[in-house]
């Protein structure tokens, strides 16, 4: 009854991530350390539905399709979601993708992460995020 | 040097990896993908998808290698197959059970070993995912963790390789 618990008490965050090993992992490991329940996902359209069903503690998406992953943040900000306006977000970045940086700190994207993306690396955003 | 032993189930065992159907196929993209992520992942110079057969250990995915295969008697992971948690050997070369192993004192000078059992749903332990270095190196409870979770999917990839032969 404990463990139900203490699985219940952690907070919930969203990882939208293509690489099926990257996200399980990450998944896998945040609630075996107790850092956070993980829901994921392989890319945007997957996250939208997921923020549309419920609220979470913080995002973690990857830029692989820029303008989608540009327009959900954009809806967090305004409001759409459960989430909440003020949701912390996170954005996995890969090779030539860094200058959408200033595009996503105006979205208020809390951190941006360069690939190469480690499992421990992604842990520990998440760790900054909560 | 102590030898890889010899599991009380290995006849049972062996049954359970022959019907796999795996055993000195091609490579695979999805096993490949899985060993080239944990060598990244850890930093490590070799990571294996590892099969230990009767005499050998044969691997499925090898990257930093090109062996196919050793003996099983020198093999560190058949060391690892006796349990069901993550095996660790932080310098190899002082530790007694395998300071003179010739894959410790020859090619590929093996320092550091970490070997994440692969465990099928009948419980039978057919092999490891294991990372390799050449320098010796501390694992952590998280780097366990992680390399049980890849440890996990290969498992997967496993058994849905033998559905589909």
């Amino acid at each position: 009854m404990s463990q139900l618990a203490d699985a219940c008490s952690l907070p919930d965050v969203l990882v939208a991530e293509p690489d099926v090993l990257l996200r399980r992992a990450v998944k896998q490991v945040a609630g075996e350390i107790g850092i956070a329940r993980v829901h994921e996902t392989p890319d945007i359209h997957g996250a939208v539905r997921e923020m549309e069903l419920r609220p979470f503690s913080a995002l973690v998406i990857a830029l692989d399709h820029e303008g989608d992953a540009f327009d959900l943040l954009t809806l967090l900000r305004c409001g759409q979601y459960p989430s909440g306006a003020s949701t912390p977000a996170a954005v996995l970045l890969r090779t030539g993708q860094e200058g959408a940086a200033v595009r996503l700190a105006s979205l208020g994207v809390r951190e941006t992460l360069d690939g190469p993306h480690s499992v421990r690396r992604v842990l520990d955003l998440i760790g900054r995020l909560v | 040097m102590i030898p890889a032993p010899i599991p009380p189930n290995e006849a049972q065992r062996l049954r359970a990896l022959r019907e796999l159907l795996i055993l000195d196929t091609p490579p695979e993209a999805r096993f490949d993908r899985i060993t080239d992520f944990a060598a990244s992942e850890f930093g490590v110079a070799i990571a294996l998808v590892s099969l230990v057969d009767e005499e050998r250990q044969w691997f499925k995915a090898r990257t930093g290698t090109e062996a196919c295969d050793t003996a099983r008697d020198i093999s560190i992971c058949g060391h690892a197959i006796m349990g069901s948690e993550v095996f660790v050997v932080e310098d190899a070369a002082r530790d007694p059970r395998f300071a003179d192993n010739p894959l410790v004192t020859g090619d590929p000078f093996i320092r550091f070993y970490a070997g994440a059992p692969l465990i099928l749903p009948d419980g039978m332990a057919v092999g490891t995912l294991c990372v390799i270095d050449t320098e010796p190196r501390i694992f952590s409870r998280i780097d366990q963790a992680i390399l049980s979770a890849l440890r996990d999917v290969a498992v997967e990839e496993l058994l849905r390789q033998a559905r589909e032969s």
